[in-house]
């Protein structure tokens, strides 16, 4: 008869007692270290539902855990963590049934259908072999096949060694018993026949070892044997109680990040209640337990993978922003200070975790230095990056709110644009009275909605800021004018009552100027009626279309390229004109990873006679940003390359005519670092383009 | 009749030309009440610039010459000031509205309890009391102050280049009183004054500003710039191309995310006139446009437009001044 590991006695311990201590303590080790990571999430920070549309949740949670959507985009890291993950889902019903051994020995799980079992070993037995095939290739990937996105991590090493001891050490037992069970079994030859049949039926993988080993005594198969068994449980014991303390806490958290992840539209910042802020007298975050519990949860699950830099726009102009070091840093701050953290909240200890906390690092301009927080143009690259629902673009800013509202500490270009939005609604501080100069020059009246009257407006045409003043974006405000007046859709504009909407000052953290922009212009519309509004500025798009609502304003929002490409679709236009030009099309991150708007252009592109369409290899969703976003645009860019030009290398290199671009400030970046690298691709926007390829065009 | 008193700034012992403008402004202001004026100097070893007061017609001259003021201190420019006024006994105060004036003239009126009529364009005095414009909204309306009727003193700080800096017709008396301002008690120290780059003019104050953009070329191409500043005394500005392409320090830099300037002339040479640079520098009062490309937006906002080629057009200009100054 075979016994268990935990059947013998160890130095005249029971085996069984021995397992049950070992357990008690990862289990009482593993609650404590859990109670503290709870304890650290809920303490401090706004409140945040993360309940609602729970069914679209668990749908998240299933297609980007389960299924692991995002890890495929880079198929090697895909394969070889698909490989892990399935493994884990697998084995962690072994690790209970070997619990459950080592607490009632000789007995298997009780709930288990017949049958179930046997299907199982097959099923475990491939999944030791391919979860360590799965470790072989992370090791790879890490020291052989290297990405620039890993950094060299210690942590990553013992984990991924760790989890091959475990397969390794269950494979060992597991072939180690079944020889031993075969050298005791009873002299019954077709008894024995009928159990090696099985084993090799349902464990293959094992049986065969078991028959390599066969030839060892049974003493050493049960050394073997116990060995292994107590190292496997070991290990476990070890790698769960870890887990918490590295980056592989997303083993535990990535799941339910998931299911908490955001589910407004991505582009929409949060809105908070100005005056009650106020009151506090706290604006935005300075310290790391004031961010939400959410936000906390993305720090304890960010993996360090480094997919989010890997087209970050200030990674790659060599910045001190990376995404991923910044999500390092917020959860160094929140770890490093964790103990005092709790005892202040909990109001225990002696006055020396206040002490402490007064004496830590602080969070601006210790972990995190303000010219990291300044650097951020919210492309949302990283968001779209990250394989587990992590955000950032909500953290970078609500440091700027805080830098902004409280401090008074801000790049000094910043005031320049603050003041100009604030007195002339633009942040080019220009006369408002000349808003809507733009029109005067076209062929036909372009009415502003107060003159229109009671006529039937069908959509109010907002302009924006860059199409009402700087000289290329006028253009291209004349050429959707005439797009619409030649489709015959009756449209008005806002004329002097528009204003900015004031997306640059909210993604610089001036949330002050945001909200009273915004319920200036959403006051304004509503004044009108108005109900459907087309843009070409996709920083006007996003504001209008996903934050206006949080101030009243809810409207149907087309960007330009969207309306257009309709009205060629319905006939209402046609679009006869055009040489032949190959072009780039330059995705605008605000109308693209914002908002999902990718096809339009293209559609309308592809709608005009003579271009030929050559995709970027960055584009769409990889698509990279050109430097303004976040309130760049408005800010000097004075560490490492420059943005704007790095992305028109890129452009430069496809070797196109010319490029297109969906966006007034991609436009103006674009345009500059052509000047400046006396660059040959020549910008248009798509709705220059369609207007001139109107069967008459006024040039 | 009202005496006035006019807080005087010199700089490495030369009188500022915005305080000669206030002195001028004090005389005439004087002279309209019959009163008398008088002008406070703080400093070390400035009993030479004496002279100079007196021409501009004051018939007083306080001085405060002491070691320690050798450079700006708020507290001892002050004192001398406070000092002055309690000898001199004026109903009217001026300083220009200098970064220095704006220091000193609030801390004088607030020792004396009264307000500070700021960065006057006009200043005038009726039935005894001063009146004028400041403007408002970025200089797109005026308003118009007077001092409290109760006030004892009135202090107002004239903007500077708006008022004229010329001589009295006679000569003040000048007289010499030295001030004795006792132990000063001055707690925030000058320790020294760096200036950006020696010899030149900061674009942020300057009256004049000839800029280049990247129609220059390169930086071999600032003397050519440099040679009309000197003699237009402008100083030098940069749009930001060029600034970014490292021809010349970030000080330069004319526009949204440099410097927001409102000069009186504007000289543009080889500036395309993007917005960000438009932003900085469109609401100068006469802007002067110089560029080989006649669709270059700067045209749009330029009172004075000259479609050509920059290096024979600013040299010509130089000599052009020059001769005019001969």
């Amino acid at each position: 008869m075979t016994i268990t590991p935990v059947q013998a006695a160890y130095l005249g311990f029971p085996g069984t007692l021995l397992f049950a201590l070992l357990l008690l303590a990862a289990l009482v080790f593993f609650t404590y270290t859990a109670s503290r990571r709870i304890q650290l999430l809920t303490l401090g920070g706004a409140p945040e539902n993360r309940l609602d549309h729970p069914l679209a949740r668990l749908w998240n949670m299933l297609e980007y855990g389960f299924l692991q959507r995002k890890m495929f985009r880079d198929p090697y890291a895909g394969l070889y963590h698909a490989l892990i993950f399935s493994g884990f889902l697998v084995l962690l019903l072994r690790t209970l049934a070997l619990v459950f051994e080592g607490l009632f020995p000789g007995a298997g799980l009780p709930f288990l259908p017949a049958g179930f079992w046997e299907g199982y070993l097959l099923v475990k037995d491939l999944v030791l072999l391919t979860t360590f095939a799965g470790v072989v290739l992370a090791l790879a990937r890490r020291h052989v096949v290297k990405r620039e996105r890993l950094d060299p991590s210690f942590d990553a090493d013992l984990i991924l060694c760790l989890i091959g001891l475990l397969m390794v050490t269950d494979l060992g037992a597991g072939a180690a018993r079944m020889a031993l069970e075969a050298a005791n079994a009873p002299a019954n030859a077709a008894a024995l026949n009928a159990v090696l049949a099985g084993n090799a039926l349902w464990e293959p993988l094992t049986y065969s070892l078991s028959k390599n080993l066969s030839l060892l005594s049974s003493s050493s198969l049960q050394s073997i044997y116990f060995g292994c068994w107590w190292a496997h449980i070991v290990a476990i014991f070890v790698f769960g109680n870890y887990l918490p303390f590295a980056k592989h806490f997303h083993v535990i958290t990535a799941l339910p990040n998931l299911f908490f992840g955001k589910l407004e539209p991505a582009g929409k910042m949060a809105t908070f209640d100005i005056e009650k802020a106020a009151e506090a007298g706290t604006f935005g975050v300075s310290k790391v337990e004031d961010f939400t519990w959410k936000q906390k949860l993305d720090m304890f699950t960010c993996t360090e993978c480094g997919r989010c830099r890997e087209v970050c726009p200030t990674h790659l102009t060599g910045k001190p922003l990376t995404p991923k070091g910044f999500m390092v840093d917020l959860r160094g701050a929140l770890y490093t200070d964790a103990d005092a953290l709790i005892d202040v909240n909990a109001g225990r200890g002696d006055g020396s975790a206040e002490a402490a906390l007064l004496a830590r690092r602080p969070l601006i301009g210790g972990w995190i230095d303000e010219e990291t927080i300044w650097a951020c143009t919210t492309c949302r690259y990283c968001e779209h990056a990250c394989p587990v629902g992590i955000t950032y673009i909500d953290k970078i800013t609500d440091l700027r709110r805080h830098l902004v509202l409280e401090k008074s500490e801000f790049p000094k270009e910043a005031q320049t644009a603050f003041n100009g939005m604030e007195r002339q609604g633009n942040p080019w501080n220009l006369s408002a009275a000349d808003r809507g100069a733009w029109a005067k020059d076209l062929p036909f009246p372009v009415l502003t909605m107060a003159e229109a009257g009671d006529a039937r407006v069908e959509v109010l045409f907002w302009v924006g800021c860059a199409g009402s003043y700087e000289e290329r974006g006028k253009r291209v405000s004349r050429a959707l004018a005439l797009l619409l007046h030649e489709a015959g859709v009756t449209f008005a504009i806002l004329g002097t009552e528009e204003t900015c909407t004031g997306d640059a000052a909210r993604r610089l953290g001036n949330e002050y100027l945001f909200q009273t922009l915004a319920q200036q212009n959403v006051e304004t519309m509503k004044g009108y009626g108005v109900t459907k509004i087309v843009t070409n500025c996709p920083h006007c798009f996003n504001t209008l279309a996903n934050e206006y609502p949080d101030f009243g304003g809810k409207f149907e929002v087309m960007h330009g390229t969207q309306l257009v490409a309709r009205l060629v679709r319905e006939g209402r236009i046609s679009l006869v004109n055009g040489a032949p030009r190959s072009l780039s099309f330059h995705d605008p991150c605000y109308l693209g990873r914002h908002n999902g708007v990718y096809d339009a252009p293209r559609e309308l592109l592809n709608a005009i006679p003579g271009i030929a369409l050559k995709e970027l290899p960055r584009s769409r969703e990889n698509g990279m940003c050109c430097g303004a976003g976040g309130g760049r645009m408005w800010l000097e860019e004075k560490i490492g390359a420059r943005v704007n030009q790095a992305r028109f290398a890129e452009i430069e290199a496809n070797g196109t005519d010319a490029v297109g671009v969906s966006c007034p400030f991609c436009m103006v970046m674009l345009g500059n670092a052509k000047t400046e690298l006396s660059g040959k691709t020549e910008a248009f926007d798509v709705l220059e383009l369609a207007a001139q390829a109107l069967p008459v065009h006024p040039g | 009749m009202s005496n006035v008193l006019v807080f005087i700034e010199q700089r490495d012992g030369k009188i500022r030309k915005s305080s000669l403008e206030a002195l001028t402004l004090g005389h005439s202001l004087s002279k309209k009440t019959n009163g008398s004026l008088g002008a406070v100097i703080a400093g070390s070893g400035i009993s030479s610039l004496v002279g100079e007061l007196a021409a501009y017609g004051a018939s007083k001259v306080f001085v405060a010459d002491r070691p320690e003021l050798a450079l700006f201190s708020s507290e001892g420019y002050t004192a001398a000031l406070d000092a002055a006024a309690a000898a001199f006994g004026p109903s009217i105060v001026l300083a220009s509205a200098t970064a220095m004036g704006r220091d000193v003239a609030p801390r004088f009126a607030a020792r004396r309890g009264v307000s500070v009529l700021s960065d006057m364009m006009t200043l005038d005095v009726q039935n005894g009391r001063l009146v004028g414009e400041r403007p408002v909204y970025s200089g797109k309306a005026r308003v118009v102050v007077t001092p409290a009727p109760d006030a004892a003193i009135q202090v107002a700080t004239p903007r500077p280049n708006v008022f004229p800096a010329s001589k009295a017709d006679v000569a003040g008396a000048g007289e010499v009183v030295t001030l004795d301002l006792g132990t000063l008690k001055i707690r925030a120290k000058v320790v020294k004054v760096e200036a950006a780059e020696a010899g030149e003019i900061d674009v942020a104050e300057a009256d004049k500003i000839v800029s280049g953009g990247r129609g220059i070329k390169g930086p071999e191409s600032w003397p050519v710039l440099r040679a009309l500043c000197q003699e237009l005394g402008a100083a030098l500005g940069a749009s930001r191309a060029a600034v970014d392409a490292g021809w010349i320090g970030h000080e330069h830099q004319v526009g949204q995310t440099g410097k927001v300037v409102s000069p009186s002339l504007y000289i543009a040479c080889g500036v395309s006139g993007a917005i960000q640079h438009l932003a900085g520098m469109g609401s100068s009062k006469v802007i002067v446009a110089i560029n080989k490309d006649p669709e270059a937006p700067i045209f749009k906002v330029a009172t004075y437009g000259i479609v050509g080629d920059l290096f024979q057009i600013v040299p010509a200009m130089t000599e052009a001044a020059k001769k005019m100054k001969a």
